[in-house]
């Protein structure tokens, strides 16, 4: 079915009609938040709502009430990022790809049919157990790092225009995560709907939060290995840094091992993040070890054939000097680990994004001659393209090389984003961040020093 | 220099891996919409004897082939009717050939080897052969994977150059290759890969 017939038969049902309400969950267990999809922001799961009834981590009485909407006909308010994309161009909008899904298509008569109070157990689920992590990236939060968590309840918010990463701010919008060692009615409320959810499941996803640094995780791949009978078509992935402790690498390898060579799950991957190389990577995403990430990437593909693992490149201000290296590097990793037994083709897939939050990391701070990097990068990457889309061939595919591309496109796009203003920013994070985390930004991007110092005097 | 041998043929198909980047792809000068000029300079190692294409431009053939000791040059045209010509020219093993062929759009296409004009065909009543994703293989007659018309060819590619009516958009030395792709030095990421 394409797409346009995937919208017909939706809007056969209401306008505002989208399957993803029912079929897919993000559960920040951690903070006691939910949605279904990204793009409405996610809800507060009450309390006393998982205490009757655990599925309400996903069916939540709020939940509901969207979905009666949908199936009379209205567009729900929180959804409007599709109805924006409906009403004022000819593209799909999310809506349209989300419930194209085979997975998630296939449950369309049956909910079609079913009453909004009904309960669904979604196909499609990620699940963060837990913000416990031992990096605290720039761009990143306490929301998702309790590393972040302790840097600002010691030194502060970062001060700025806006305060970054306010803790008071995030505590007054009810998103402070419970810390790992305290009780945590949502992850109680979780093991007690896994069993049934996990039969149900065609995706499953676990983020953090470094996953490997919680329990849950491991406790998650047990269960799955002993009732793998129950669902031996999932598709299973985790996120990680790959740059924990060892003894958690050492935990994980033979528990995904168990899982891939004895054909419990029928997709495993692992969704891992760097966006430069080097020390410029380990300033960005501090606490990382670089060279222990891709020797632990090369070991898990060796010893694991029918892994793929995904590198999520959330491309900033500080990826644009040496990209083009680390696509050198990701090409090596394709080119070493490329077999014809995984599901996926790619052994390992770049998936560059780029940065919007915090608006002074972003690339658009830059100047013209950095951009340029970019676009050289893309043009590596489309050499080192992959000829033909097959189990034979490897190579950068046509999406990542787009999405290069991409990062440029928005780079040099001509809005009203405030470079100056973005700039002094940048400037004055750069100064409290190196004093906080006692690295040295000139060391370390000499191709900024001059940019860094002209801005740092306005 | 590029060695084609038998068997594995090379393609200009820049949109055929990321089909947004390049974001203007030389292969669509070969649609039949624009004027086009392309050069290259090629050596037939195995010429006696043998069926096989030098290059040829596809969807709709339009091609230099060697059949029975002779180079023939066809082209089709938007009526989808092929029409050859064997060419005056003398081949052997080992010959170089310096081909121009020259578009000019619903008036000419002539073909020169080594400086002499050896092909002219009209335009003006049916028009060069219109595609909307035309590509060149070199050293075949077809893609291996469907299995005829292959006319597989030993040949050494020394240049290769596409101009449009800005200039030159595609420029191949052969001295450059990343990952089975010849380098553009143009800077227009007009590469030729093997197929």
């Amino acid at each position: 079915m394409n797409h346009q017939q995937v919208k017909s038969k939706l809007d056969g049902v209401g306008c505002g009609f989208c399957l993803a309400k029912w079929t897919q969950v993000t559960m920040h267990l951690d903070k006691g938040l939910t949605h279904s999809c990204h793009h409405p922001s996610p809800h507060k799961i009450p309390l006393h709502e998982i205490k009757r009834n655990p599925t309400a981590l996903h069916n939540t009485s709020f939940k509901k009430s969207k979905r009666k909407e949908m199936l009379e006909g209205k567009r729900p308010a929180e959804c409007n990022y599709c109805w924006n994309v409906e009403d004022n161009s000819n593209s799909f909008s999310d809506r349209v790809f989300k419930s194209a899904e085979e997975w998630s298509l296939g449950e369309f008569d049956k909910i079609k049919e079913s009453s909004f109070r009904q309960d669904f157990n979604p196909k499609y689920v990620e699940v963060s157990f837990s913000n416990a992590c031992n990096l605290k990236c720039a761009y990143c939060g306490p929301q998702y790092s309790s590393k972040w968590v302790e840097e600002i309840e010691k030194f502060g918010a970062y001060k700025g225009e806006i305060n970054f990463n306010d803790i008071e701010y995030i505590k007054k919008r009810n998103e402070m995560p419970y810390k790992k060692s305290e009780y945590n009615p949502y992850v109680e409320a979780f093991w007690q709907w896994w069993p049934d959810l996990y039969k149900d499941l065609h995706t499953f996803r676990i983020t953090g939060g470094e996953p490997l640094l919680s329990k849950d995780t491991f406790k998650v791949l047990d269960y799955i290995s002993e009732n793998s009978k129950d669902n031996p078509n999932l598709s299973l992935a985790i996120n990680s840094n790959l740059t924990v402790p060892d003894k958690l690498i050492d935990k994980l390898l033979p528990k995904l091992k168990d899982l891939s060579d004895n054909n419990k799950v029928k997709k495993l991957e692992i969704y891992t993040s760097v966006e430069a190389i080097g020390k410029q990577a380990e300033y960005t995403r501090y606490g990382l070890n670089y060279d222990k990430f891709w020797s632990n990437i090369d070991m898990l593909l060796s010893k694991v054939p029918k892994l793929s693992i995904v590198v999520m490149a959330t491309f900033n201000a500080l990826s644009v000097f040496t990209y083009d290296e680390l696509i050198d590097k990701v090409f090596e990793m394709k080119k070493k680990h490329h077999n014809k037994v995984r599901y996926n083709i790619s052994a390992i897939q770049l998936d560059t994004s780029y940065l919007r939050w915090p608006n002074f990391l972003s690339v658009k701070i830059l100047e013209k001659q950095h951009l340029e990097l970019i676009y050289n990068s893309a043009v590596k990457a489309l050499y080192y393209g992959q000829k033909q889309y097959d189990s034979n061939n490897y190579g950068f595919t046509n999406t990542e090389i787009q999405k290069i591309k991409r990062v440029y496109d928005y780079a040099i796009s001509d809005d009203k984003f405030p470079k100056d203003r973005q700039r002094k920013e940048f400037a004055n994070f750069i100064k409290q961040y190196d004093k906080r985390r006692d690295t040295n930004f000139n060391k370390t991007f000499p191709q900024l020093k001059e940019f860094y110092a002209t801005h740092s005097e306005r | 220099m590029l060695h084609i041998q038998k068997g594995n043929p090379w393609l200009f198909w820049p949109n055929h891996i990321c089909d947004t980047f390049p974001e203007k792809p030389g292969n669509q000068k070969l649609s039949g919409e624009h004027n086009f000029n392309l050069n290259l300079e090629v050596k037939v190692n195995e010429v006696i004897g043998q069926k096989g294409t030098i290059f040829c431009i596809l969807p709709r053939y339009t091609a230099l082939d060697i059949y029975s000791n002779k180079l023939l040059f066809t082209i089709t045209q938007d009526n989808n009717k092929p029409s050859y010509e064997e060419l005056d020219v003398k081949i052997y093993d080992g010959v170089i050939l310096k081909v121009k062929i020259e578009h000019i759009k619903n008036k000419t296409f002539k073909v020169f080897i080594n400086g002499k004009e050896v092909f002219n065909w009209n335009l003006e009543k049916v028009p060069f052969g219109k595609a909307t994703n035309p590509h060149i293989i070199f050293g075949a007659g077809n893609f291996p994977a469907n299995g005829f018309n292959l006319n597989y060819t030993n040949l050494e590619l020394y240049n290769f150059t596409l101009e449009d009516d800005t200039g030159i958009i595609s420029n191949h030395s052969f001295k450059k290759f990343i990952f089975d792709k010849s380098y553009d030095i143009s800077d227009n990421l007009n590469f030729i890969h093997k197929i």
